[in-house]
């Protein structure tokens, strides 16, 4: 099965899906690691299986007292208040809806963008490459949707922190290997690479990167990877 | 002293069918509200332990003060958290809602606190996380996951949301963008109790140290950069025994499936 190498125990980027369990992580990579999910059904498994291990824990720890009038006060909130819609309190209701934009970019990030990928503000890096990049409100972190024609590459770059980067559509490849549609590349900050666009379909890649990514150990996280294999 | 504890033994509830026998001993229960459920009925005594056993369906208005023919009690009837939070989608049923919020308001009061909140804080967190348990619970699916699981997400969410000022991105299971899971997810109804022994056989089977790991990371905020400093061990040690533990974890949880 292909979805063995991801599933396999000693996969660094576990740790990713962790945070993303726990509610650790900060949004910006939170956006990027649901998205993932959202292209990867064997991650989204794993995950439900860590939070399923949250669940385990919320039962095992000891209660907190509350106080007296606690019960009646919520009978008072949830009597007061009518149902309201609570289920688009995670995404924005602004997502666009155009067919390549819904066929390439799963939520959250669709919403998150806001508008179709052919009406975002792109800004040219180079030949054949694109960038968008988006709004963040935790300016530890940087966060592009970057587009390469077929066969672009992206110049060997540094980036303060380490880099994670999710393929949305089309695939790259560098040193390591190839990363196709739902594969995350994790580069440390001291890592020379130079990914190449696929020759057919190019790359649509959301790329983040930032100062708490600067994971403290860079050997570790050397061509870290997270591919289907 | 099973005698006296088991005035309803399973097959005496189980026999309770035609409506003359439930309306005499379970003068609460509705017969026409029997649905093919199986929630645990208990029946608490004053100076008695309780008994519980499985009854057809139990409806929360039968949380009633009963009387049988020698002994006077109060008549629980326990659904599962399952259950009760279908009950709340089925029916606004409060005392469904009393049963889960005395269950899991505390617990989520806890989580809060261990991850930093003050107290006022923390209960006020809780009693949100619980207010969307109430207005959410049309959307709960135990195939998705088991009660407890899906409250601890909602309520991992509303810290996020609340005490981080900081939005939690979810993808949308309805989205048609989503890649769909080649086969459908299995049903956990069936398994949920089964599910959890093996979460709890697995955490158990872990050394000290890394079930503390597993722990530490779902209730220390920050990550794992904090739990280094407070052990001492430098993070990427830290980051690897909590990768060790996951992996054991998660094989155990297989050993069971």
């Amino acid at each position: 099965m292909a979805k063995a190498k991801a599933n396999a125990g000693n996969m660094p980027g576990e740790e990713l899906l962790l945070d993303y369990a726990s509610g650790a992580l900060p949004e910006p990579v939170s956006v990027l690691v649901a998205t993932m999910l959202a292209l990867r059904p064997d991650l989204r498994k794993t995950v439900s299986e860590m939070e399923a291990v949250g669940g385990y824990l919320l039962e095992e720890i000891e209660p907190a007292a509350l106080s007296d009038d606690a019960f009646d006060a919520i009978l008072e909130r949830i009597e007061s208040s009518d149902m309201p819609d609570e289920t688009s309190a995670n995404n924005d209701n602004s997502a666009p809806s155009d067919a390549a934009t819904v066929a390439a970019v799963p939520e959250p990030l669709r919403s998150y963008l806001g508008r179709p990928l052919s009406k975002l503000a792109w800004r040219k890096r180079g030949p054949g490459i694109e960038e968008y990049r988006l709004p963040v409100s935790d300016k530890r972190f940087e966060m592009s949707v970057l587009r390469l024609g077929p066969s672009r590459s992206v110049p060997t770059h540094s980036h303060e922190g380490s880099e994670l980067t999710l393929v949305l559509d089309g695939a790259f490849s560098d040193a390591a290997g190839r990363y196709a549609r739902g594969d995350l590349a994790v580069n440390g900050e001291e890592d020379q690479h130079a990914p190449m666009a696929d020759p057919e379909d190019g790359c649509l890649c959301l790329a983040i990167t930032g100062g708490p990514l600067r994971f403290s150990n860079p050997l570790i996280q050397l061509y870290d990877r997270m591919t289907r294999g | 002293m099973p005698s006296r504890r088991s005035i309803y033994n399973a097959k005496n509830v189980a026999g309770l069918r035609n409506r003359p026998e439930i309306e005499k001993f379970f003068p609460a229960i509705d017969p026409s509200l029997c649905r093919d459920r199986i929630p645990t009925v208990m029946f608490e005594q004053a100076n008695l332990e309780t008994s519980s056993r499985e009854l057809e369906y139990a409806p929360s208005e039968a949380l009633q003060p009963v009387r049988t023919s020698k002994r006077v009690g109060r008549l629980i009837l326990k659904m599962t958290h399952d259950q009760l939070i279908e009950a709340i989608a089925e029916s606004q049923d409060k005392m469904a809602f009393r049963q889960l919020f005395e269950h899991f308001a505390p617990r989520l009061k806890s989580y809060l606190l261990r991850l930093g909140a003050d107290p006022a804080t923390a209960e006020d967190v809780a009693q949100e996380a619980m207010v969307m348990v109430w207005r959410k619970a049309a959307s709960f699916d135990r195939r998705q996951a088991g009660a407890s699981t899906w409250i601890f997400t909602i309520a991992r969410n509303k810290r996020i949301d609340r005490l981080r000022r900081e939005r939690r991105p979810e993808l949308d299971p309805e989205d048609p963008g989503l890649v769909p899971a080649a086969e459908p997810a299995p049903d956990r109804s069936l398994q949920d109790t089964q599910a959890r022994r093996h979460i709890a056989s697995a955490m158990r089977a872990l050394p000290d140290e890394q079930a503390e790991l597993v722990r530490r990371a779902f209730f220390d905020d920050e990550s794992h950069s904090r739990i280094a400093e407070e052990s001492g061990l430098p993070l990427g040690t830290v980051k690897s025994r909590i990768r060790l533990a996951l992996t054991r974890l998660r094989h155990e949880m297989k050993e069971f499936e």
